[in-house]
């Protein structure tokens, strides 16, 4: 049950939430929707779920345009930020709403629940209202109440935005599990790159509206089509002009091709990290993270002489272009090329 | 996506608002103004009328100044120092709203009148007055002052109590800024109602022009007048619009002390409250209770002993009398049909107010809240002229058969106009706090527009409806001074039970029978009062 979504323009007044979007997601995939607050990402998700009506574009679900057809019709899972649970319903009856909605005989509702609540263990909490329940629990129900209705897709803003640290964790492998065993097509908002890149199969990257990249985690990574997106995937630092991972810093004792001459500022160990600081004359600070057991890091002094070079992806910094400007004639799944001005090697895809 | 339901709902309320509510206002400032000005400024500035009109200003000033100070006071000690009895305290403060008018005038007789059992006859005096409209207007500030303080952020007491300041000047300094907006609309609404101000001062004021007749009891007796109908409705309208001029100014500057107020308003933060220098909360609070109970408790309390002093017999007997059960029958009548009217329509408003989108709903709600401080006798007046036999409608109306005024359709528009906003108001709020999350989920689960209605919105509001309902249920029983001028009084046929108070007391001179409807009335306002606030437990119980 894929989703494609075609030149999607959206508009709150003179805003425009979203501008001539194209997504798609492939039938039975986990994709992340990733980016910053306020980039449109939960506006996307609610015109794919039809509780939105877009300004131009079109929405196609399982093959079939979906552009026209009402929210109650297209059979689209929504889980809530704030999950939206009936108060006045218990836990059961919340999770039974789709199925009496659509008129299910009494036992088949009950069996479909039951196994529902199995599968989000929450099997002990049937009676409860909502209010009795804790926030992880309560985002369970959620879940199940929009799976019963077995909908073609699912759609969930940031499911674990409410959420303590140590929850979100477990409830994002939770997530991950859960959808390998149901296989349901699935879109999830969040705005935390770890999230997305370890639980998801595909990544959206959203952005002031429009879509910066789509790729695997991988790919989201290791080649950022932008600045942009190498900035929000991860830590970055400058080196020679140029915007490259801290872990894809080579240090080396001595001159050699494509490296630049550095003076080193500070050497720090956190756990089985070693965290330096070199300066590079003329052009400024560059960060560099390693392993406590690397050789070429260990018997560092501040003052000693280095040659960086960066041996992961590479973007070339826009110092004061807004990163938007960098991706303007570049589509989502382009192959692209990006070069330090340095002149240092390119190299995509390897992870260090 | 609910356009042509929005539409057919701003058609429904917008006919209902103005066939109840505008186009008899636009009747009487229209009346009001035919004879000219010279005839308009005759009419408000002769002998009797400026000193009707002075004495109800004056009277009113003098009750919201001392309401706002007692208000804040008893709204303080509420929030602030919560004791055994307090939750009691806070009821009782309803009771005067509860009460209808006519009702209070005779709680007051029976402490202050020519029985009263502690020697104090306040009839016929301006004293009466004054203590009646204290009476009246108790709750206005109390519940305005209430919430804020409630919602007040205690760390910036704390904070100023840190930075040196003491007790008096935090008050004076960080807490009056903030609650003043709501002293203020408290007072105001305080005025308003006692300008207006009809059944509850007929009995104690003896109506003495130039002495003790208030404005509206001087608009009554020019509808009354029959010497020269013409003239004596066309001073009553010009009197009329100077009660409206000054109900709207009120309106309009509670509404804009309302915004400033919520806009200084900050999220409430949970704090213990503080438990230091008790001898000064004690002394307070043993004010605030005495206050309270001298004035609404006593003469209660005085009413009960009245009631049953001729005997538990002759109660019964003057209930189950067939006139009294015939005014029961009335009023059940009467208040039934406007109360289902007015919860359907008043729900709808609440949904195009807060859901709708549509621009002037933001009129459309100051404008639900103008009955509440328009005087009674001015209602009767408006739909009298425009449903009377000599009204605007009012011939259109008899020929084809239906007679409005001095019969059941009149009461019920009398009834439907002082209820008006009682359902929006309680309904609305609500409606805001759950946003639309609910709705959307479950047409997300593929819920038709009415499934939501049924299965998610009406069971999310139902507490707060039911409230609403209960409020316009004891405001529509408890009607005296509009129903009064539509209904004509007719005994045994148009008599309601407020009416039938009045009659008793005032024309047949049985006080005991007038005593004893009272009671029930009186039973059924403390029945209201207990209804709502068990309402509103169980509401905090479920969220
Ligand atoms: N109903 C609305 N009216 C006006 N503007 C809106 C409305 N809904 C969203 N917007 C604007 O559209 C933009 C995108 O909003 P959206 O909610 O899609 O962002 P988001 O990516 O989900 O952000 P977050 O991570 O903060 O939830 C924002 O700038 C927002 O202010
Ligand atoms: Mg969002």
């Amino acid at each position: 049950m894929s989703i494609q979504v075609r030149g999607l323009t959206k508009r709150f007044g003179s805003f425009v939430a979203l501008d001539d979007v194209d997504v798609t997601v492939r039938s039975g995939t986990l994709t992340a929707l990733l980016g910053p607050s306020g980039g449109g990402k939960t506006t996307l998700l609610r015109v794919v779920a039809g509780l939105e009506q877009a300004d131009a574009g079109t929405v196609v679900i399982d093959d079939k345009d979906a552009t026209r057809v009402p929210a109650r019709r297209r059979d689209v899972g929504f889980v809530f930020q704030h999950y939206a649970p009936f108060g006045h319903l218990s836990v059961a009856r919340n999770v039974a709403f789709g199925l009496e909605i659509r008129k299910r005989p009494k036992a088949e509702t009950a069996a479909r629940v039951d196994e529902l609540l199995r599968l989000v263990h929450l099997e002990a909490f049937a009676d409860r209202l909502p209010s009795e329940l804790s926030g992880g629990q309560r985002q369970r129900m959620a879940l199940a109440r929009a799976l019963a209705v077995e909908p073609k897709v699912l759609l969930l803003d940031e499911p674990f935005g409410a959420l303590d640290a140590t929850v979100r964790k477990e409830l994002r492998q939770w997530l991950r599990r859960l959808h390998d065993e149901v296989h349901v097509t699935t879109v999830f908002v969040t705005h935390d790159q770890a999230e997305a890149l370890e639980v998801a199969d595909e990544i959206v990257v959203v952005n002031g509206g429009r879509v910066e990249q789509v790729g695997t985690p991988d790919e989201v990574y290791d080649r950022p089509v932008n600045e942009f997106v190498m900035r929000f995937l991860g830590p970055t630092t400058s080196l020679a002009g140029a915007l490259v991972r801290p872990h894809d810093v080579e240090v080396l004792a001595a001159a050699a091709p494509g490296a630049v001459e550095a003076e080193v500022g500070s050497l720090r160990r956190v756990g089985f990290e070693a965290r330096l600081v070199a300066h590079v004359p003329g052009s400024g600070d560059v960060d560099v993270l390693g392993s406590r057991s690397d050789p070429a890091l260990r018997d560092l002094r501040p003052g000693d002489r280095v040659w960086l070079r960066a041996v992961g992806p590479v973007v070339e910094a826009a110092p004061s272009a807004p990163s938007v400007d960098a991706s303007d004639d570049v589509a989502p799944g382009d192959p692209v090329g990006v070069a330090a001005s340095s002149g240092a090697p390119v190299r995509g895809g390897v992870p260090a | 996506m609910l356009r042509p339901a929005s539409a057919a709902g701003l058609g429904l309320v917008t006919l209902w608002l103005s066939l109840v509510v505008l186009i008899p206002l636009a009747a009487v400032v229209v009346t009001g103004a035919q004879g000219g000005w010279t005839a308009f400024v005759d009419a408000v500035t002769s002998p009797v009328a400026l000193s009707a009109l002075t004495l109800s200003a004056g009277l009113s000033l003098a009750v919201a100044v001392v309401n706002g100070v007692v208000g804040t006071t008893v709204a303080w000690v509420l929030v602030r120092d919560p004791f055994r009895g307090s939750r009691l305290l806070d009821h009782v403060i309803d009771v005067p709203f509860a009460l209808p008018t006519i009702v209070t005038g005779v709680v007051m007789i029976a402490l202050y009148g020519p029985a009263s059992p502690v020697g104090v006859d306040l009839v016929g005096t301006r004293v009466g007055l004054f203590v009646t409209l204290l009476f009246v207007t108790l709750p206005f500030t109390v519940r305005t002052v209430q919430p804020v303080l409630e919602a007040l952020d205690r760390d910036a007491e704390q904070a100023a109590a840190s930075l040196g300041a003491s007790g008096p000047t935090v008050f004076r300094r960080v807490v009056l800024p903030v609650i003043l907006p709501a002293i203020a609309s408290g007072a105001s609404l305080a005025f308003a109602r006692a300008l207006g101000e009809y059944g509850s001062l007929v009995l104690i004021s003896s109506n003495i022009p130039k002495q003790t007749q208030v404005a509206s009891a001087l608009i009554y007796g020019k509808l009354e007048d029959a010497t020269n109908p013409v003239t004596s409705t066309q001073q009553a309208a010009s009197l009329a619009i100077v009660l409206l001029a000054v109900s709207v100014l009120v309106l309009v500057a509670v509404e804009l002390l309302q915004r400033k107020g919520r806009a200084a308003m900050a999220e409430p933060t949970v704090t213990a409250p503080a438990g230091e220098r008790r001898t000064g909360r004690r002394v307070v609070r043993t004010l605030v209770v005495a206050y309270v109970g001298v004035l609404v408790v006593l003469p209660l309390g005085v009413l009960v002993w009245r009631t049953f002093k001729p005997g538990l017999d002759a109660f019964v007997t003057a209930v189950t009398d067939p006139l009294a059960v015939h005014a029961f029958r009335m009023t059940a009548e009467v208040a039934l049909i406007s109360v289902a009217l007015t919860t359907v329509l008043g729900t709808v408003a609440a949904f195009l107010i807060t859901r709708s989108g549509l621009p002037g709903m933001r009129v459309l709600d100051t404008l639900l809240g103008l009955p509440v401080s328009v005087s009674p006798i001015v209602v009767g007046l408006a739909l009298i002229l425009v449903y009377g036999s000599t009204g605007w409608f009012g011939p259109t109306l008899e020929s084809l058969g239906i007679q409005v005024i001095l019969s059941v359709p009149g009461m019920v528009l009398a009834t439907m106009f002082v209820s008006m906003p009682l359902v929006t108001r309680a309904v609305a709020p609500v409606l805001v706090a759950r946003g639309t999350d609910q709705e959307q989920a479950a047409e997300s689960l593929g819920a038709s527009a009415p499934v939501r209605f049924w299965r998610i919105t009406l069971p999310g509001i139902r507490t707060a409806l039911v409230t609403g309902v209960v409020l316009a249920l004891a405001r529509s029983i408890g009607e005296y001074g509009a129903v009064l001028v539509v209904s004509g009084n007719i005994q045994g046929q148009t008599e309601t039970a407020t009416l039938r108070v009045d009659t008793l007391y005032q024309t047949l001179l049985q006080p005991d029978a007038a005593y004893a409807v009272t009671f029930v009335l009186v039973a059924v306002a403390i029945l209201t009062i207990v209804a709502t606030s068990l309402l509103r437990r169980s509401q905090g119980g479920t969220r």
